[in-house]
């Protein structure tokens, strides 16, 4: 009896324990995980576009700040000291602009005059002419002596060179009138002048771009600082992510889509879901380094090759804002097999 | 030996029923003492655990003597207790 037993107990458990290898070996392959996974957000360097002195930070290190805030004040005195100057060059140049308005004025005015002048000289010529031509039928009878004539003829050509000189006077008086371009461009000038101006004046408050977390501010105010240096790093909190690196082996089970399981370690009872939203397509290569244009060659074989892992970006849902915290220790564990999104795709 | 062995199983089949109470699996990775311990460790040594628990049954009941090849049946028992662990741990059981 016992030795039948302990024989069906045997054999069982040979069996039940390939059994369970086949089973635990599916489940793995179904739903690859890593523990070699960080909790990430986008991180920016916070920096002024102007330099200056900080007078004021209105943040502290850590703190949770919506868009829009103000995070800390450039000294504003020199930039608005500067927009007087470009206001006050912006309205010389628009009074010169209307001091020129009022030059076209005059010389069109002294236009008008020189075309009228033209009317007289040709009046005076055609008058001088019929004189002329009065005069000189009567020279042959003798009713005119020949000196009346020439004076008549003298007065005939002085007319038409005082024609001549109007309409040259004319000419150049039409010429004289000048146009507003310069004085125009000068106004355009000095009106983006003050408008770069009042744009410096405005980013001497520098103001969160986003609803993040203040962090490594370490700067108290009354530091000089210049366009770019960073003051302190800003925390995008509405894009946490997990970053996993899965061996390559494992990436064809993974597809883009895939539910996750995020436990963040810092309390790794309640998971936190997620989808992949993006597989990393490239990693360097400790192989292919190169220095000073020359590769750098192990001599070193190995037999056994270690598989690359590669970075698996998880979006998480809803994350708990009291665990996300960048470089957080995370394990992330693949729901969505890739044999039901595979099927899903063919079908689709 | 036998009270004892009674009571060993009973303490882990309470870790069993604990451990199988989170239906959506547990992490599979353990903090102790400051370093996270890939849970699948955990779930070898109670299957080793489990494994000698059993040989000490059977030795008690007189069915070790009649296995084929008692170390083999041993080390299966040994495996498979570990990956049921591992199984129930992760929510695929």
């Amino acid at each position: 009896m016992r030795a039948v037993l302990g024989k069906i107990i045997g054999y069982a458990v040979f069996t039940g324990t390939a059994v369970m290898i086949y089973l635990a070996w599916s489940a793995g392959l179904a739903n690859p995980r890593s523990d070699v996974a960080e909790i990430e957000a986008p991180v920016i360097q916070i920096s002024p576009t102007v330099p200056g002195r900080v007078v004021s930070i209105n943040v502290s290190n850590n703190d949770t700040v919506k868009s829009g805030d103000v995070l800390f004040q450039i000294d504003p005195e020199p930039y608005k000291l500067r927009l007087e100057q470009a206001q006050a060059e912006l309205r010389a140049t628009q009074s010169e602009l209307a001091q020129g308005e009022r030059n076209i004025a005059t010389e069109q005015t002294n236009a008008d005059v020189a075309q009228k002048q033209i009317e007289r000289a040709k009046f005076n010529a055609d008058l001088a002419k019929q004189t002329l031509d009065r005069l000189e039928p009567l020279l042959d009878r003798g009713f005119v002596t020949a000196q009346q004539v020439d004076q008549a003829r003298t007065a005939y050509n002085d007319a038409l060179v005082s024609l001549d000189q109007a309409l040259q006077q004319s000419q150049g008086a039409s010429t004289v009138i000048g146009t507003l371009d310069t004085r125009q461009a000068q106004v355009d000038t000095a009106m983006a002048t003050v408008a770069l101006a009042q744009r410096d004046l405005d980013n001497t408050t520098i103001r969160a771009p986003f609803d993040g977390i203040v962090t490594g501010l370490t700067m108290p105010a009354g530091q000089y600082v210049v366009t770019g240096q960073t003051v302190f790093t800003m925390i995008d909190t509405s894009h946490w992510e997990a970053v996993a690196f899965f061996r390559e082996t494992e990436l064809p089970n993974i597809a883009i889509g895939d539910e996750v399981e995020v436990f963040v370690m810092a309390n790794a009872k309640f998971p936190v879901s997620g989808t992949v939203s993006a597989i990393g397509w490239g990693v360097r290569s400790a192989d292919a380094a190169t220095i000073l244009g020359l590769p750098i060659v192990s001599n070193s074989l190995n037999w056994v090759k270690v598989a690359k892992r590669f970075p698996v970006y998880v979006e998480l849902h809803e994350p708990p804002t009291g665990l996300m915290r960048v470089g957080a220790s995370a394990v992330v564990v693949i729901k969505g097999t890739s044999a039901e999104a595979g099927n899903g795709g063919d079908t689709h | 030996m036998p009270p004892r062995a009674i009571r060993s199983v009973a303490v882990l089949a309470s870790v069993l029923a604990l451990s199988g109470c989170s239906a959506a699996g547990g992490a599979p990775a353990v903090p102790i003492f400051g370093s996270f311990f890939p849970a699948w460790i955990i779930c070898a040594v109670g299957g080793i655990i489990l494994a000698v628990i059993i040989r000490a049954l059977l030795i008690a009941l007189r069915i070790d003597e009649h296995l084929p090849a008692p170390p083999l049946v041993y080390l299966c028992l040994a495996i498979s207790c570990g990956i049921g662990f591992w199984m129930i741990w992760s929510g695929a059981a």
